[in-house]
């Protein structure tokens, strides 16, 4: 019987498998001796280097307690313990897993090991401690402040690796929190320079280091070759600078001074759309342009006065004259991207309606053979700004309404806002994806952000709206709140106590050769750690 | 000791003597009649403008320059023909009113030191540095932003650097001429100093003032262009040059109308006051006094 | 003698300094809006940091309770030995910003001084020499156009030709990235003006003194034209050209404000316009100061030279 298998075959294909295989191995083990260790970076970044040009620096210290716009621009300096992904959700960053909630106060990070602040020195839960009892003492001036005060009751370290933060009460977006508002600084380097740090040195544990800085002038970093994230960043360097002029900008992309910019004249789309070497990207409503109104004063205070210049303004007009096209109307008090978006049922009390507002004014007092309304509207400088003041006093004329514009800087208008010390203003509301930005902090009695003095000692008052505010803000989980939401947003949109104008898309531009720079959501929150160059 | 009898002709006449001669010349008729041109242009904005300056047309946003708007339209669509000569009326006016101003307050206080002389004389003009240590635009600038941009504060943010201007050579004039026989004489016979001043000195004095009276105009709307264009001037929805030439940067590269018209007419504005003022010079101050 | 004369107007300029420090303060004083809230920060992020007897807390702190005339002696007190304090707004120290920005303008305004100067004496000879031929027109015409651009104005299309249409010289950044290459726009833009002014003076200047007697003698004589042009009456003319470019010095920083700002350079006019947007007290004032004493200190400087240069006027 010939039931043997066919030895010649088999034994020839058993010496190629024998010869592939170990010649394979003798590959691999050559290669990994010869070739470096660039093969796993290979596989993160494309190509290594390149040093990314931007403007827009507006920053005043290298510190992470600072906020200005672009947000990115700290995050190349400092890490948080979480890390904001491109869809808003958090990962772990500093922390090597998200936090064990102990309980409704009590959140345990555990942190990762090994990881070096850019002097040398170790990344430990001390130095968290450290950071959040800075913000917390307010030496160095920090809008996030205010938020650690009220809401941190102590944080210990409950060794070098584990970090216990306690609440005084609840904070519902405290991941966000810690997320966006948490960067991690070197203590001892805090320590050394004293009132002098973040100007003339800063140390983070992030994937740039400190290399040049002139305040709101220019920043230049260098790539931080010890990054916890091995093979990032993509880049060698990072430079930022500031350019007033939005044809400059422009002009300055096209030559290849400059990489990227974050913002520039939105009259120039249409021609930088055309442009064969530059990419331009839109991220929709990221910001909310809203009108807020002092109602301490007796002509706002009156509901129909405000309703009347809701029914006189055309935020459409604006999306189309002035962001050419970049933009929406609002629907919601919550943004088109926030998990709590809930278009409302009746969006007609706050589109354009002339007829009703010119009925609303000579009910008021206001009308033709009544007394003149004149106000003071409030902008910041930029050609956007002054290009809807102009639109925005013209719509207002149109119902009998004197509008005065005064175009100041955005530091004033806000301490001008703060302290009450305005009639309305033009202001440009960024939040993030959590319960409290778009609601509570808007119309609250607590809001910080309530610059209407809405529900505040004062200003109009709506007892249901702040009781509905106050009730959706104790959750992070809008399906909860669903009705409370509806709710407040008939009763927001009813009152008026901001005027509700539209939503502004940013666009950013980068060359072609600029990869991996998305431009997301949240104004100004992009990921430069694999950002590469094709140059 | 000079005759009485020989006394010159009272300043009135001499001066309107120069301003004959100053007639006399072709350049000067041209820079006279292009003066008087563009403030009647201002004067009359209001009826010349094809469209109310403030009224937007926002679908009809950076139209170029055609049948319907000669000088096209801005961002908001509003006639840019209307703007410039409107704001032709603003810049003048504040202009006019600035150096008037100016002078008056300038000339008292110059003359008064001049004439005067002594601890007063001092006093005054050390005050007087002190303000002119200080850049005319630095000066406006912070006083604007302390006291806000009303057409009456700019006016007299503005106002600050002429009034030591004239006051400086109010003071020159006065004191080459109070020491001239002539002054002697008429204080000998007994004329009051009113009349010493208002008849003979001042009319000395009237050449230089009226050419840097002349110049400064120039100078005014120069500087209150720079203060709109620097956002710290005339507000909206008036318009003012300056403002308009900022507000058209943005659009510089595709729709160049904006800056141009309103730039135009600035440039033309500050040739007729520099060449009337030049022509004044050399008849009125031949000497120079005028110099600030 | 000269010595002697020097060190006087130095000490008459002391009382002057003092007015300008005054006025100064008078004017970051008058400055509407409270620091102290300025001084407090902005919480973007939405809970107040206004805690009870916070505000009054830090009044108190920065000696905003105490009388003016207390607040005025302190800080001119602490700004004679250079501490301007610390800004509300940027908590930056102020005199640092101050004096980081002098350098720039300085050497903006003496860059744009002495190629203004070299401009305009020689439009204003090659004026004179020709006089009534074409060459004349012609530098008057270029003066006329000169005085009359107003100066951002011609920045903006200096931008315009060199950003756009020839991209030789860069129209942004500072001397520290491009080198004194950055310099060269914004010094034309601003040197126009008084390259003009100096043109017009110096051509009446010199024909007047080409009409004198003295002149007309050295030339009878038999000494060469040339010789008689550049040591009689260069010399004699050049007088009345030096006050010319001595008053225009302050001028100048109108326009080196606006160029300044235009070209985004890192100066004094620039760290003034964002005091002003940003309401910042303190950096108006140790601003407008230093311009001031600058200033004041340049005409004084101006006012010797001329006296040195001029034996007859000895003031």
């Amino acid at each position: 019987m010939n039931n043997r298998p066919n030895t010649r075959k088999s034994r020839s294909l058993l010496r190629t498998l024998l010869y592939s295989a170990s010649g394979a191995l003798a590959v691999t083990a050559f290669a990994s001796l010869v070739v470096p260790e660039t093969s796993y970076a290979q596989s993160v970044c494309p190509k290594q280097g390149g040093v990314l040009k931007t403007v827009d620096m507006h920053y005043k210290m290298v510190d992470p307690t600072q906020r200005a716009n672009p947000i990115y621009f700290m995050r190349l300096v400092y890490d948080s313990l979480l890390d904001i992904q491109f869809d808003l959700s958090l990962a772990p960053g500093l922390a090597t897993a998200m936090p064990q909630k102990v309980d409704n106060k009590t959140y345990v990070f555990k942190l990762r090991k090994g990881v070096k602040f850019h002097d040398g020195t170790d990344f430990n839960a001390a130095a968290v401690k450290f950071n959040v009892e800075r913000i917390i003492a307010g030496k160095v001036k920090s809008p996030y402040t205010g938020t650690w005060r009220k809401f941190t009751k102590a944080v210990t370290a409950v060794d070098a690796h584990t970090v216990k933060f306690e609440l005084k009460e609840e904070w519902p977006s405290f991941l966000w929190g810690v997320a966006s508002s948490l960067g991690i600084a070197s203590p001892t380097l805090i320590k050394k320079l004293g009132k002098s740090y973040g100007i003339k040195g800063a140390a983070g544990t992030g994937p740039f280091m400190f290399d040049k800085f002139q305040p709101k002038k220019m920043l230049g970093l260098k790539r931080n070759p010890n990054y916890y994230r091995k093979g990032e960043p993509c880049l060698d360097g990072f430079q930022a600078r500031t350019i007033k002029s939005g044809s400059v900008r422009i002009l300055s992309l096209k030559k290849g001074d400059l990489d990227v910019i974050n913002t520039f004249p939105e009259s120039q789309f249409p021609q930088l759309a055309k442009e064969k070497t530059i990419t331009v990207q839109e991220g929709k409503s990221s910001t909310l342009t809203l009108l807020p109104m002092n109602t301490k004063i007796p002509a706002l205070k009156d509901k129909r006065v405000r309703q009347a210049i809701q029914y006189a303004v055309n935020g459409q007009e604006l999306i189309d004259n002035v962001y050419r096209g970049a933009g929406v109307m609002i629907e919601s008090i919550f943004p088109s991207w926030h998990p709590a978006f809930t278009k409302a049922a009746d969006l007609s009390p706050i589109r354009q309606d002339i007829g009703k507002a010119k009925a609303l004014l000579k009910a008021a007092g206001y009308g033709p053979g009544g007394k003149k309304l004149v106000l003071t509207l409030e902008t910041g400088s930029g050609g956007a700004h002054v290009q809807r003041g102009v639109l925005l006093q013209a719509q207002l004329k149109a119902v009998g309404i004197d509008l005065k514009v005064r175009n100041i800087s955005g530091g004033q208008m806000f301490a001008n806002m703060r302290s009450g010390n305005y009639q309305l203003a033009l202001w440009q509301m960024l939040g993030g994806p959590n319960m409290k930005d778009y609601a509570w902090n808007l119309y609250s009695s607590g809001g910080g952000n309530n610059v209407t003095f809405y529900n505040k000692e004062g200003g109009y008052q709506n007892a249901k709206a702040n009781a509905l505010a106050n009730e959706i803000v104790k959750t992070e989980d809008p399906s909860k709140v669903q009705d409370k939401i509806k709710a407040l947003q008939k009763m927001v949109f009813d009152d008026v106590p901001y005027i509700f104008l539209n939503y502004r898309n940013h666009r950013t531009a980068r060359r072609t050769y600029v990869k991996n720079f998305k431009t997301g959501k949240l104004k100004g929150r992009e990921d430069i750690r694999r950002v590469w160059m094709d140059k | 000791m000079s005759d009485v009898r020989e006394m010159p002709k009272g300043g009135w006449v001499l001066f309107k003597e120069s301003f004959k001669r100053f007639l006399s010349f072709k350049l000067n008729r041209m820079s006279l009649g292009l003066t008087v041109f563009l403030l009647s242009l201002a004067l009359a904005a209001p009826w010349l403008a094809p469209f109310p300056y403030d009224q937007v047309n926002p679908s009809l946003g950076l139209t170029a320059p055609s049948w319907d708007h000669l000088m096209g339209t801005d961002n908001a669509g509003r006639d840019i023909l209307s703007r410039v000569l409107i704001g032709a009326q603003t810049s003048l006016s504040i202009g006019i009113i600035t150096v008037v101003f100016g002078l008056i307050i300038g000339v008292f206080i110059g003359a008064l030191s001049g004439y005067v002389g002594g601890m007063v004389d001092e006093v005054i003009m050390r005050i007087v540095e002190v303000f002119m240590s200080i850049p005319g635009i630095v000066m406006a600038l912070a006083l604007v932003s302390v006291l806000g941009p009303s057409p009456p504060f700019i006016i007299l943010a503005l106002s600050i650097r002429r009034i030591t201007q004239f006051s400086r050579v109010a003071r020159g004039a006065v004191l080459s001429v109070k020491t001239q026989d002539y002054v002697t004489a008429c204080h000998a016979i007994g004329m009051s100093n009113m009349r010493i001043v208002f008849g003979h000195v001042l009319p000395n004095c009237i050449g230089p003032i009226i050419v840097l009276a002349t110049v400064l105009l120039g100078n005014v709307i120069l500087t209150e262009s720079t203060l709109s264009f620097l956002g710290m001037g005339i507000q909206e929805p008036t318009p003012s040059w300056g403002t308009m030439i900022a507000q058209g940067n943005e659009f510089l590269t595709f729709a160049p109308w904006l800056s141009i018209f309103p730039g135009a007419f600035l440039f033309l504005t500050m040739i007729a006051f520099n060449l009337l003022g030049d022509g004044l010079r050399d008849h009125l101050d031949p000497r120079g006094g005028s110099v600030v | 003698m000269l010595t002697t004369v020097l060190v006087r107007r130095l000490l008459f300029s002391i009382p002057t300094i003092l007015g300008v420090a005054t006025l100064a303060f008078i004017l970051g004083h008058l400055s509407p809006g409270d620091p102290a809230i300025a001084a407090m920060g902005l919480d973007l992020e939405g809970y107040s940091t206004v805690e009870p007897g916070e505000l009054e807390r830090v009044r108190e702190e920065l000696g905003l309770n105490k009388p003016v005339v207390v607040q005025y002696v302190q800080w001119l007190g602490k700004a004679i030995q250079g501490d301007f304090g610390t800004s509300y707004v940027s908590s930056s120290e102020v005199a640092d910003l101050v004096f980081a920005a002098l350098p720039t303008t300085m050497l903006l305004l003496i860059m744009t001084m002495s190629s203004a100067t070299v401009i305009g004496i020689a439009l204003g000879i090659i004026s004179a020499v020709n006089q009534g031929k074409t060459g004349d027109y012609i530098a008057r015409m270029i003066a006329i156009i000169g005085v009359s651009t107003p100066t951002f104005w011609f920045a903006i299309i200096l931008i315009l030709m060199f950003a756009f249409v020839f991209p030789i010289f860069p129209v942004t950044g500072s001397i520290d990235e491009h080198g004194f290459i950055a310099m060269v726009l914004p010094t034309a833009a601003i040197a126009l003006h008084p390259a003009a002014l100096i043109a017009r003076m110096m051509r009446s200047s010199m024909l007047e003194v080409l009409s004198h007697d003295m002149v007309r003698t050295a030339t009878a004589k038999g000494l060469s034209r040339w010789r008689v042009f550049m040591v009689h009456a260069l010399r004699n003319a050049i007088n009345p050209v030096i006050t010319v470019i001595g008053f225009q010095f302050a001028n100048l920083m109108g326009g080196a404000v606006a160029v300044e700002f235009i070209f985004s350079l890192p100066g004094l006019g620039s760290l003034l316009i964002e005091g002003i947007y940003e309401k910042d007290i303190l950096v108006i004032q140790g601003a407008v100061l230093v311009i001031g004493v600058a200033f004041a200190l340049s005409n004084l400087l101006v006012d010797v030279l001329y006296m040195m240069v001029d034996p007859r006027i000895r003031v």
